[in-house]
This record gives structure tokens, C-alpha cells and sequence, in this order.
């Protein structure tokens, strides 16, 4: 044991491989370079960010504007030193397809070889896009088996209170009385003192006469929203006739027939929702994270300053 | 030894990944054939879900868009667009999304909502999900000038046949790979994610809130490019393992073909929707009378196409494809309605360079009121009607904002918007000739899946130019009371005596003319602009091939003196909140092939361009008031006024010599149908 620890073929094996794993991290750290923007490039990126805005974007959001160009082109490199584009069979069947438009021959290994060798993929919008799909990936997984805790998923309930609300619903029914005929108001007044409602006295109405647990917004869509909001806050009891309410189309006498009031749904049932919030929320931190990490890990920092 | 650990992990994750990935599939199949079996049973129409509390036998109209693209679709992905799939179900069900620009911590410097949330949509992003197609058509992208474009644009026919070679399809783009790595990247597969939203926007509740489907858009063109899309949509979640592309099935009848193969005839449940769109930019070949081969279709093309596809999109962001206008010899003028001013998508950018090059849009271009002409010819020497395409509309949005279709705020649907906060854009924020697009409306019993998707196979749907206008549409005898517009049972009175949109006119041998009627409500709940006028629109081809078209107005003002005051915008002039019509064809002969349809046109207002340009008060008269970004708004190409309007699907008639087995397939009257024809 002592003679081989002593050996000089060991330490020979043990230095060149020290060597070789340090010389590889080097390598490595040596192409984690960006190349920050030309004024030219600055120019195109405001000028496409002027054609989506309508305006020219100010120093600022120039600024970030040049970032996210910089993280793109950081996160394509590093995602290409760690080799996902050699393995994930989007980019390989995008890189053949590349190699047969470039008329190269050989085998499917010889054609990627020779694709990668021209650095068609760096310039590949299709490669570059999942590239960064594949990183996003990778740190989301880092995230799988954690679970958000009962005071989190609290804390997300108590600060959206749209989440599962159920708005107020009605049930009802109308007789319709047509403003472009004559009196409709007086026949619709009529009908209600007499007692008679009965919708084949009134006028036809497209959408019929009964209506079944509508939430406001769907009764404001077929009536319009003076009658909806008449509707809904009428205190006639229920299945008592009363009007008449104005519409867009005339008036209408009408009767509900059940109301259901507006109410949240509780927590427990919103379980689902609220942790894919919880889990989009982490995503984007992790993700912001390892993008600060990685601006750290390369060498020129053209980043600007906000 | 910091690397070797992180390769021994990066190593461990895959062989889990991979694991979990292999897993993920075994149980999903698992899964699929319980939900087979349930499907099999009649509970709740074939449906796994509560039934509906809000169910009329008499049919609803239910309001949704069926042309939806989020961030998994190029073309949107690299205009900023960040909207996911389950973001745009949730902007359909009312609420707010970011839209681009995007600060770099991922904060949209822009909002939008609905003013009021749809009923049902549809997410259909390009099967070709990494954009083979889209990327070098389009100018605005990052890679339209690489060389792979470059020889897609220059050699299209090399492109096209690179593209398409045998070796290139199903291999090609197909995103699982041949040995199984497909499966590591199950949690990563758009389609999936798709798949899920879907699911996740679906109320199964007994409120019945919202429908979604599972769908995509096959992103084909024509050997010189000419627009050939279509939407494939779903019935359920049986759905096949990928979805198939244009550089999977590279021609229209490939791809109805492999529909067949790995859905309708697939065994498990799968059922399907081919809805072609912008027929507009197809230049004639969207609905072509060939082959792949270049032969006339036969019987059986003629039937599969006309199974497969049964709802054409009739309007969208990208203009309106129901008739060609040309304004020297068009007999009807409303076909200028958000007509495109080229007939291809290449002649668009043709025409920003050489104006004179680029090629107008042509009689036999793809407009529908032609095409269902050409289905009328063909039943003629087929005995099937291959073009029998009821109507819906639908916005195309490439930000994720299905039903952002109000022309007040419009925001540009190819990735520019109008902020909703202080600072107001320069200029206008999309295309000239573009618009905000339109609603597919169905008559449907409830709010779900399976009864919507019936409706929309048997063509009880319409289209809207964005406007809510309700609208109802029969077809029959002269049975159809005369005073049907006045009763309150004019519902039932339709369904009792006619067929309703999309459906066949089923004459007796002795019957008189057939007699239509028509009523239309307002959409009270945003503008409340009131109607002007129902129209009826028929075309015919005769036994000797003559072809025919007339358009009547029967009911509203032909000559309303309603307006719109293009310095404020407001509207002038007395409307209709309801009008109803009924019509007897005079002119009706009993050997000719016809549709008919209706169109309900509202009194007319500013379209979206004018109330911008009037926001930022440019007056043509003043040229120092038009500012940059702005001088759209002066030139000749400005159509500052719109009429929105609603097409129903056409009901047809044929001959009764040539009653073809498909109209008994189709008929609402099925079960009388066969038993006339086989008595």
C-alpha cells in the first residue's frame, strides 16, 4: 500500500488528472464571456420596442431592454457549455432539418457535427428559444417535492380575494313589453294591476322569457346593465311579480324565481389554484436567482446599472 | 470536486426524469381508458361532469373564440407575447393579463380585461410548435433573415419540397424522438401544457360557467404560399399523443387522412372539428377542387372533407373572407366590409416594397360566397357537397386576449396594444387593414363540451364582427306561420316547422317556395347600438351550371338615414333593439342547388382606426396635426366607419332527385329524412 501511494505512475495519474478537470473548469470559465451590444444593436432593439409600444422607451427601459438581451445571450451560451443541445431531440431534429438545407451529407452524427462546427445553432432562433426552455426547465425541477406550507397558502388566500368568488346568481322570468310599439309602459303597468302576467300577453323577446342562475354580467349582456342592476337589487320577495324595469328594448314585468347569493368559495376547495400560485411564484424566484448567480459567473459585465 | 457532482447529479436527474417521464405515460394511459369507458356510457352526453343548472332544450347562444394563440406560438412568442394557455382561459373567464413590453423582472408595462368574459374559447397555437413555417414569413422576426428563410422566401418550390420530402414527415419536426426521450420532457411539451389548461378552464360544475377545447392550429401553405390554415379542435379530451403539423401532414388531405387514422378511427373516443380560417389570403387554394395528386376529388374526398370540415371562420383580426368586392362591378357593396387589399400573405409584404407587384384579391380568390357555390357544383357531379361550411367568427389574437374584440381601445392583435394607463401610444397600434376581429356564436343547450361541440357539427352557429347580436335563423315550408314574428312561441315554431341555420330544407316533391325566416336582437350590454336591417343572402347553381346570387333585404331600413358623426363618433339616426323577417323565396326553382343565409347588419359607427386618430385629434384638412405614427388616418386606404354585423350559416337546398345520403347525416330532421328516403 505504502509503495503504491508512493508511486510515481499514482502521482503522475492523480496530477494530470487534477490537471485536466482544473484545465476543463478554465476552458469553461474562459467562455463565460458575453459580448455586450453595439450601438447598432441597441438601435434595432429600441427600434422594435418603439414598433410594440408605439413610443420610444426611455433611458430606462432601454436599459432593461439591453439586459434581457444579455441575460438571452448568457443563458444560450451557458445552456450550449453544459450540452443540453446535444441531448434533447427538438434541437437534434432542428439541426438535421438545418444540415439538409445546407446540403451535407453523412450520417445523422456527421451532420450535426458539421452544423455545430459552423455555430448554426447559437443562431437558430428555434434552438436558442429552447435552450432556455430546457434551462427554465431544469430550475423548476429543482422545486419539485416542495410543497407550500398551510400559512402560505393562507397568506395567498387573504391577498387575492378574487380567487374564488361566486357572484350573486338569479333565476326569473319576465313578460316583455316592445318600446317601439305604443304604450308599452301603460300595457305593462296594466298587466301588473290586473294580475295577469302571463309572457304570451306580452311582446316576443329573441331570448325567451325564462332564465335560468345568470350572474349579473350575463343578464347586463342580454338586457343591458340598467335592467341587470334594477334586477339585482330589487328587494321584491321571491316569486312575487313587480316592474316594470326598463331594458334597452323596452319594459319587462319580472318575477324571480331563486336567488343565490354571492358568496367565496373556501380555501380548502381553492387547494389547486393556490398552490400553482404558490409554485408559479417560487418558479420565478428560483429562476431570477440562478440568472443573478450566473451574471456573477461571467466575465464582462455589460449589464447596466437600474 | 464541485463539477463531478454536479455531472452526477445533472446524470441522476435524467435517469429520474426519464423515470418519472415513463411513469407520467404509463398512468396517463391508464387514465385515458378509464375515461374511455365512462365516455362509453350516455351519463351527461358521453361527459364526465355535473349536469348543467342553466339547460334549454330550446338552445342558448353562447359567445366564444375559437381562434386563440398564446406564447407557444412563435410568431406571438417572439413579439413579447408571454400570455401561457391557462392565462388566456382565465383572461376568456374575465380576468386581467400583462401584455408586452415586458420590463426585465418580468413586469408587463401594459393590462387588459374583457368587459364582459365569454362563454367558451379555444386555445389553438401552431402545431408547428417551434415555427418552421411562421418564422420566415413574417419580417418582424428575429430568424426572417437567415439563411433557411432566405432560401424559403427566394426557392419557395425547393423550400417546399425540402420540407416536404418523405423523409421529412413524421420524423421531421416530430417532437418525440424515435428511441423514447420524448417522455423526459413530458412536464416541458407545450401540447401537454395545452391539454391541461384546457382541463383546468373547464367548468364541470352544475354552473356551467365556461367551456374550453383542446385544439391547435395546422399551419399549411400552398406550394406558393398562399394561406391554407386551419384549426383543429377537439371534442373531449381524447386527443391524439401529438399534434399533427403541417410538416407532419403537409398537404390538407394528408392531414384529414391522418385525423382519421389517429383520432375519429383511433378507438378511443376522439372526435374532431376542422375549421379552416383567412380563406382571404388563401388565393383560391384553401378550398381547392384537386387532388394532391392533381386529379378532381372523388365521392369519397368530397365526403371526408365534408365530415371533417363543417364551420368556416367567416371574419377575423386578419379581415373578412364572406364575399369579394370590387367596386366597380359588385352589385353588393356590404362585401367591402374589412376586405383585405391583397390576396396572399406574400403579396402583403410585396406590396410594402414594389405596391404594384403585389396581387389584389381575385373573384375566385377563397371568398365563401364562392366557395359554397363550387360545393353546390360539386354535389351536382358527386351527388356530395364537399363545401357545406356553416359560419362562425373569431379574433386570432396573437397576445392572448381572446375576445378582445371591441373596436372602443383596440389594441393591435399582433403584439402592439394600447396601454390602459396614462401614456397613450404614438400611432396606430396594428395594420391599417387589420380589425379587432369577431365572436363565433352557437346555439347550444348548455354550457358544455359536448353540447356545444354538436351544435357546431351540425352548423347551428353564426358569426359576429364583435358585437353580442343574438340571432336565430329557419328554414321551411310554407307551413312556417305567417305571423310568426309576432308569436311568443317563435322558437318553437321554427324548430316545429323548419330546419335552423346549418341544416337541409327538406321541401315535399309538391311543396310551394321554401319560406325563411329571421330575428335578431341587439347586444345591449356594451354600445347598445341598434340594429338596421336583416338581410338574406342567396346563392344558386343551376342544372346547367349558371350560377346566381341574390341579396334582399327583409326586414329593417334599406334606406335608413342612420350615421355617425366622424369628428365625435356619435351615432345619428333611429334603430331597432329586435327585428324579425319572414321571407318567401320568389325566384325559387325547384331544380337548381341554393343556400341561403342571413345577415344582420347594426346602424353604423367608428371603426377602431377613426377613434384613435380622432383621440389624437388629427384633422386630415391640417397637416401640422398629423403626427407620426399617424398618417394611416388620412390616406385613401381609411375606412373611418363600419357596420358590425352577424352571418348566420347557411341553410341549403337540394334538388330532391339528388337527396345524397349526406344530407341525411346532417339534417336536424334525421330521423325523418331516412325514413323518406328509405320508406
Amino acid at each position: 500500500m505504502r509503495q503504491l501511494v508512493r508511486s510515481r505512475l499514482l502521482h503522475f495519474i492523480i496530477i494530470g488528472f487534477v490537471l485536466y478537470v482544473v484545465n476543463g473548469h478554465v476552458e469553461r470559465q474562459n467562455q463565460r464571456v458575453l459580448t455586450c451590444l453595439t450601438p447598432s444593436q441597441r438601435t434595432v432593439l429600441a427600434a422594435d420596442w418603439a414598433q410594440v409600444a408605439g413610443r420610444a422607451p426611455t433611458a430606462n427601459e432601454l436599459s432593461q431592454l439591453v439586459n434581457v438581451a444579455l441575460d438571452e445571450q448568457m443563458l444560450v451560451r451557458e445552456a450550449m457549455l453544459q450540452g443540453l443541445h446535444k441531448s434533447d431531440q427538438v434541437i437534434i431534429q432542428r439541426l438535421l432539418r438545418d444540415a439538409d438545407f445546407l446540403g451535407i451529407k453523412g450520417d445523422s452524427q456527421d451532420k450535426i457535427d458539421a452544423v455545430l462546427a459552423m455555430d448554426v445553432a447559437a443562431g437558430d432562433e428555434v434552438v436558442r428559444r429552447r435552450l432556455i426552455q430546457l434551462m427554465q426547465h431544469e430550475s423548476a425541477l429543482n422545486l419539485q417535492g416542495l410543497s407550500p406550507s398551510k400559512e402560505e397558502l393562507d397568506t395567498i388566500y387573504t391577498q387575492r380575494p378574487d380567487l374564488g368568488m361566486v357572484p350573486l346568481r338569479l333565476s326569473f322570468e319576465h313578460v316583455y313589453f316592445d318600446s317601439s310599439r305604443s304604450n308599452a309602459r301603460v300595457r305593462a303597468e296594466q298587466m301588473l294591476r290586473e294580475n295577469t302576467q302571463d309572457s304570451r300577453r306580452g311582446d316576443v323577446f329573441l331570448d325567451g322569457n325564462h332564465f335560468s342562475n345568470l350572474n349579473r354580467v350575463a343578464i347586463t349582456s342580454k338586457f343591458g346593465e340598467d335592467f341587470s342592476l334594477a334586477l339585482a337589487s330589487s328587494a321584491t320577495p321571491i316569486g312575487s311579480w313587480f316592474g316594470p324595469l326598463q331594458s334597452a328594448y323596452g319594459f319587462h314585468l319580472v318575477r324571480i324565481n331563486n336567488r343565490n347569493k354571492a358568496y367565496r368559495l373556501p380555501l380548502n376547495e381553492l387547494l389547486p389554484e393556490l398552490e400553482e400560485i404558490w409554485r408559479r411564484e417560487r418558479q420565478a424566484q428560483a429562476w431570477n436567482v440562478y440568472v443573478e448567480e450566473l451574471r456573477d459567473n461571467y466575465k464582462v459585465d455589460c449589464h447596466a446599472k437600474i | 470536486m464541485p463539477i463531478f457532482a454536479s455531472l452526477e447529479i445533472a446524470v441522476f436527474m435524467r435517469v429520474c426524469l426519464l423515470l418519472v417521464g415513463v411513469f407520467g405515460v404509463v398512468l396517463a394511459q391508464a387514465e385515458d381508458s378509464s375515461s374511455v369507458k365512462i365516455s362509453g356510457s350516455d351519463l351527461n352526453r358521453g361527459e364526465v361532469r355535473q349536469p348543467c343548472l342553466n339547460r334549454d332544450p330550446q338552445r342558448q347562444v353562447f359567445f366564444g373564440d375559437t381562434h386563440v394563440h398564446t406564447k407557444y406560438s412563435l410568431d406571438a412568442g417572439t413579439q413579447g407575447t408571454r400570455t401561457s394557455p391557462a392565462d388566456a382561459y382565465r383572461f376568456a373567464r374575465g380576468a386581467e393579463i400583462g401584455v408586452q413590453p415586458w420590463t426585465a423582472d418580468g413586469k408587463a408595462l401594459r393590462h387588459l380585461r374583457l368587459d364582459r368574459p365569454l362563454d367558451f374559447a379555444v386555445v389553438t397555437d401552431h402545431a408547428e410548435l417551434f415555427g418552421e413555417v411562421e418564422i420566415c414569413q413574417v419580417p418582424s422576426f428575429e430568424a426572417y433573415s437567415s439563411w433557411q428563410c432566405k432560401i424559403y422566401r427566394e426557392a419557395p418550390r425547393l423550400a417546399f419540397f425540402l420540407f416536404n420530402t418523405q423523409s421529412s414527415r413524421g420524423k421531421r419536426l416530430g417532437m418525440c424522438g424515435a428511441n423514447g426521450d420524448l417522455c423526459r420532457d413530458a412536464g416541458l411539451r407545450p401540447w401537454q401544457e395545452i391539454q391541461q389548461a384546457a382541463e383546468d378552464a373547464y367548468d364541470r360544475s352544475e354552473n356551467c360557467e365556461f367551456t374550453s377545447f383542446v385544439a391547435y392550429e395546422w399551419t399549411g401553405a400552398s406550394a406558393n404560399l398562399a394561406n391554407l390554415h386551419r384549426n383543429i379542435l377537439f371534442k373531449n379530451k381524447q386527443v391524439p399523443a401529438l399534434p399533427l403539423s403541417f410538416v407532419d401532414t403537409p398537404s390538407a388531405p394528408l392531414l384529414w387522412d391522418a385525423l382519421d387514422r389517429e383520432c375519429v378511427n383511433a378507438g378511443t373516443g376522439c372526435e374532431v372539428l376542422v375549421i379552416p380560417h383567412n380563406s382571404n389570403l388563401s388565393d383560391g387554394y384553401m378550398f381547392s377542387l384537386a387532388r394532391d395528386d392533381g386529379k378532381p376529388i372523388t365521392v369519397a374526398d368530397a365526403k371526408q372533407r365534408a365530415r371533417l370540415e363543417r364551420l368556416v371562420e367567416v371574419m377575423q383580426h386578419k379581415g373578412s373572407s364572406e364575399c369579394y368586392y370590387d367596386p366597380l362591378n359588385s352589385a353588393d357593396e356590404l362585401c367591402a366590409f374589412e376586405q383585405l387589399p391583397y390576396s396572399s400573405f406574400s403579396d402583403k409584404f410585396i406590396g410594402k416594397i414594389l405596391p404594384f407587384v403585389s396581387k389584389a384579391p381575385q373573384p375566385n380568390g377563397g371568398f365563401i360566397r364562392e366557395v359554397l357555390r363550387d360545393g353546390l357544383e360539386q354535389e351536382q357531379r358527386l351527388g356530395v357537397n364537399p363545401f357545406k361550411l356553416g359560419f362562425i367568427a373569431s379574433s386570432d389574437t396573437h397576445i392572448g386576449a381572446p375576445g378582445a374584440v371591441a373596436e372602443k381601445g383596440f389594441l393591435g392583435h399582433g403584439g402592439a396594444g394600447v396601454p390602459v394607463g396614462d401614456t397613450v401610444p404614438e400611432g396606430l397600434p396594428d395594420d391599417l387593414e387589420f380589425n379587432p376581429g369577431g365572436l363565433a356564436a352557437v346555439w347550444a343547450e348548455e354550457n358544455s363540451r359536448s353540447s356545444l361541440f354538436e351544435a357546431m357539427q351540425r352548423r347551428e352557429t353564426y358569426g359576429t364582427s364583435g358585437p353580442r347580436i343574438s340571432l336565430r335563423f329557419f328554414g321551411g315550408d310554407a307551413s312556417l306561420p305567417e305571423d310568426i314574428c309576432e308569436r311568443s312561441d317563435y322558437v318553437a315554431q321554427g324548430y316545429d316547422h323548419g330546419v335552423a341555420m346549418g341544416g337541409d330544407l327538406l321541401l315535399d316533391e309538391d311543396a310551394e317556395a321554401p319560406v325563411f325566416t329571421v330575428f335578431a336582437k341587439m347586444d345591449a350590454g356594451r354600445t347598445g347600438t341598434p340594429l338596421q336591417r336583416i338581410q338574406i343572402i342567396k346563392g344558386s347553381v343551376g342544372k346547367e351550371g349558371q350560377r346566381d346570387e341574390v341579396v334582399i333585404d327583409i326586414a329593417g331600413d334599406t334606406d335608413s338615414s342612420a350615421g355617425v358623426d366622424l369628428q365625435s363618433c356619435e351615432t345619428q339616426g333611429s334603430g331597432h333593439p329586435q327585428l324579425c323577417g319572414r321571407w318567401q323565396d320568389p325566384q325559387f326553382d325547384p331544380t337548381e342547388n341554393a343556400y341561403y343565409y342571413a345577415r344582420v347588419l347594426e346602424n353604423p359607427t367608428c371603426r377602431w382606426s377613426q377613434q384613435i386618430c380622432i383621440a389624437a385629434k388629427i384633422d386630415c384638412e391640417n397637416p401640422d396635426t398629423i403626427k407620426p405614427g399617424y398618417e394611416q388616418c388620412c390616406s385613401a386606404a381609411h375606412r373611418p366607419v363600419i357596420q358590425e354585423r352577424a352571418w348566420s350559416s347557411p341553410i341549403w337546398y337540394s334538388p330532391s332527385e339528388d337527396m345524397s345520403e349526406e344530407v341525411t347525416k346532417a339534417g336536424v330532421k334525421n330521423e325523418n329524412v331516412t325514413a323518406e328516403v328509405q320508406p
